[in-house]
């Protein structure tokens, strides 16, 4: 195992605040773990001192392929799982060591939409049921009334008509709009969005991501975005975080990030994807990135790096771990050579 | 070689057949894929691209029959064909590339044993012959460490080393048409681009035709030469590509189109396309998007729409209202032409 990198300072990410509010959510150092499937393997490192503050009002996307880590941060934020090292802080309050009570209280404030909108719901819950158990759980089992169900509803673009409703009788985006109204009856001020609209045809997912713009608007909130879609990201997000085998790559306004990234991933990511207006552009990595916790010396990325190719393979990429530094303003990258990575870079054959 | 298309397919209907009722997700679908073509069938869940793919393999599930159409392959009318001459087109000249590698694949069956059974089967080759068959194809499909990966079971390979073995298996016969049915959606950005790069690049330097099958504008703006838009089991759209994305005439196409987050449109509202896809098409007189089309009028609902030329770059709509001015002018949706890549 390499060193680790420092946290992002902070005093970086605090200067992107600019219209948006103050730190509500801060990820300080995390990692997490997970014990080697092999007798006396060594540990595997899902999630790598990630360090990211989420401010009031704004939405911060978090990209990354499968293996970089992304759900098992977002089942850290959430409790789900404790995280082996570093704190999760909600409104200043340190969540990884709070008592259950308090952890409880928290959470009200920290809501999550999943990928799978027919998967996430009960299939024998109604809908009434469904939008009603997170007032009831938190609200000490109190009586919650069709009116107020049916306001959350019409909230998310359903009516007193889809009370009765089971997930089955539902559609994909009809069933998304109710794990939205769950997430938002308690009034969190984060909501986490887990792959929101990755299960959804385009036209379904465009309604969702209207909605949610929406939502946003009328009630300030803020939101986390995890998902591997860089055209959702770029369309909702103010920065985005990009994750690779455990760590933060990249982290800048998004507008900044797509228009001239700074990491050879980030740039490897944004011109493979394929988009409508060019087709994909190039293919500049080789080969499948790693499984997560392959233990490598240096950037984690060097085996595949098309700068480092073009650089004539630098010792430094292979010996010594960058650190997300800033890169010039409020933009952060994890890369040895972050001004070449606008250089032209070759396309390879895979 | 004759001017034929390689694959015709003229008004396919399919139903499903159930004690108490049939419904018609296929509902009278005509396509063609020229020789050393690449086509995307493109259209949302439940518009019958995937049974528009194994109808011509002869693979419906069950309850599932071909109701109406005749499907033409290189003058062969496979709908009629005996089953014993269907299995010496299917797999040989008409191969097929799923969705997930991982359970298309055989648990427990290493990669090298699973091709060798399909080169075993259709060409009659076996031991030395076969092998070098099979390694000739895993170098070509980027997969250098040959001896590796056929001693492999799917689950010890990556998606993307996966998915190479299933186009590795499909090309190893040399087949005329492949049917690859959304072969990148379950493998990461970076790695979908790869298998893009290497199918196009397959397909330039072997010549097959490709029927692509994806829900995924972007990819099919990526590889295919035509498109073919399909809404509730008909075809709404069938154009060149370029043409079809930067000039769609359809009122779905154009709906398709602009539902896709795009940078210069960034933080603003999508276009939605209101209501939903109707259970049973078949039962649907007129126009099947007519319930949700902006621009419908009284006609749309009763009288149902023919694919008509529109244009001249060889765009045929299925469409009342359609013009050749294309949709544009209505939305901004459509994509600049830019340079196809």
């Amino acid at each position: 195992m390499t060193g680790p990198p420092p946290a992002v300072t902070s005093a970086a990410a605090d200067r992107t605040v600019g219209a948006v509010g103050r730190v509500i959510l801060r990820v300080l150092d995390v990692s997490r773990e997970f014990p080697s499937h092999k007798r006396g393997g060594l540990p595997v490192r899902a999630v790598s001192h990630v360090s990211i503050d989420l401010h009031e009002g704004e939405v911060l996307g978090i990209v990354g392929e499968s293996g970089c880590g992304k759900t098992t941060l977002v089942r850290c934020l959430l409790g789900l799982i404790p995280p082996t090292a570093g704190r999760i802080e909600v409104d200043g309050h340190d969540l990884t060591r709070a008592s259950d009570r308090e952890r409880r209280r928290l959470r009200r404030d920290l809501q999550v939409v999943f990928q799978d909108p027919v998967g996430s719901l009960d299939p024998r819950l109604a809908v009434r049921d469904l939008v009603a158990e997170p007032l009831r759980t938190h609200e000490g089992g109190r009586r919650v009334t069709d009116d107020e169900l049916v306001l959350l509803l019409e909230e998310v673009g359903l009516s007193r008509a889809h009370l009765e409703r089971l997930p089955h009788e539902l559609s994909g985006g009809q069933c998304q709009r109710v794990a939205i109204a769950r997430a938002l009856a308690l009034r969190p001020r984060i909501v986490v969005l887990d792959e929101p609209t990755s299960s959804l045809d385009v036209s379904v997912q465009a309604q969702i991501l209207n909605l949610l713009a929406e939502l946003r608007r009328r009630h300030g909130l803020t939101y986390l975005l995890v998902t591997h879609d860089l055209a959702v990201v770029r369309h909702l997000t103010d920065r985005v975080a990009v994750m690779y085998l455990g760590a933060v790559v990249e982290l800048a306004p998004t507008e900044e990030l797509y228009g001239a990234p700074r990491h050879p991933y980030t740039r490897a990511l944004l011109a493979a994807a394929p988009s409508i207006d060019r087709g994909a552009g190039e293919v500049l990595t080789r080969g499948d990135p790693p499984g997560a916790g392959a233990a490598t010396s240096g950037c984690a990325f060097h085996p595949r790096c098309w700068l480092r190719d073009q650089l004539g393979r630098p010792e430094i990429c292979a010996a010594t771990t960058p650190v997300l530094a800033s890169v010039g303003g409020v933009r952060t990258a994890a890369c040895h050579f972050p001004d070449r990575v606008i250089d032209q870079p070759q396309e390879v054959t895979s | 070689m004759s001017t034929a298309p390689l694959l015709a397919v003229r008004d396919l209907a399919v139903e499903f057949r159930t004690r108490d009722r049939v419904t018609r997700p296929i509902d009278g679908i005509s396509l063609e894929v020229g020789r050393g073509e690449m086509v995307g069938l493109v259209g949302e869940t439940g518009c019958g691209k995937t049974l528009t793919g194994l109808s011509v393999l002869g693979l419906l599930p069950r309850g599932a029959v071909i109701a109406g159409g005749e499907i033409v392959f290189d003058g062969l009318d496979l709908r009629n064909l005996p089953s014993a001459e269907l299995r010496r087109v299917r797999g040989r000249r008409i191969a097929m590339v799923f969705q997930n590698p991982a359970t298309a694949l055989n648990p427990v069956f290493t990669i090298g044993t699973q091709i060798e059974q399909v080169v075993r089967t259709h060409l009659g080759l076996g031991g030395n012959p076969a092998r070098d068959l099979i390694r000739e194809t895993l170098v070509a499909v980027g997969l250098p460490e040959t001896e590796r990966v056929m001693g492999s079971y799917p689950h010890q390979l990556s998606g993307g080393m996966l998915q190479r073995s299933m186009l590795a298996m499909a090309l190893a016969c040399g087949p005329d048409l492949l049917i690859a049915d959304e072969p990148t959606t379950a493998l990461d950005v970076t790695i979908g681009a790869q298998v893009l790069q290497l199918l196009r690049r397959l397909q330039e330097a072997h010549g097959f035709s490709v029927l692509f099958v994806t829900h995924d504008l972007g990819v099919v703006r990526t590889v295919t030469d035509r498109v073919v838009v399909l809404y509730a089991g008909r075809v709404a759209e069938l154009a060149p590509t370029v043409e079809l994305l930067s000039h769609p005439r359809h009122p779905y196409t154009n709906g398709l189109i602009g539902a896709v987050p795009r940078p210069d449109r960034r933080g603003t509202a999508l276009t939605m396309i209101p209501g939903t896809v109707p259970a049973d098409p078949g039962r649907v007189p007129g126009c099947a998007f007519a319930p949700r089309c902006p621009v419908a009028v009284d006609r749309c609902r009763v009288d149902r729409p023919e694919l008509r030329a529109i244009g001249d770059a060889g765009d045929l709509v299925a469409c009342h209202v359609a013009e050749a001015g294309g949709m544009a002018g209505r939305s901004p949706s459509a994509v600049s032409p830019g340079t196809a890549s």
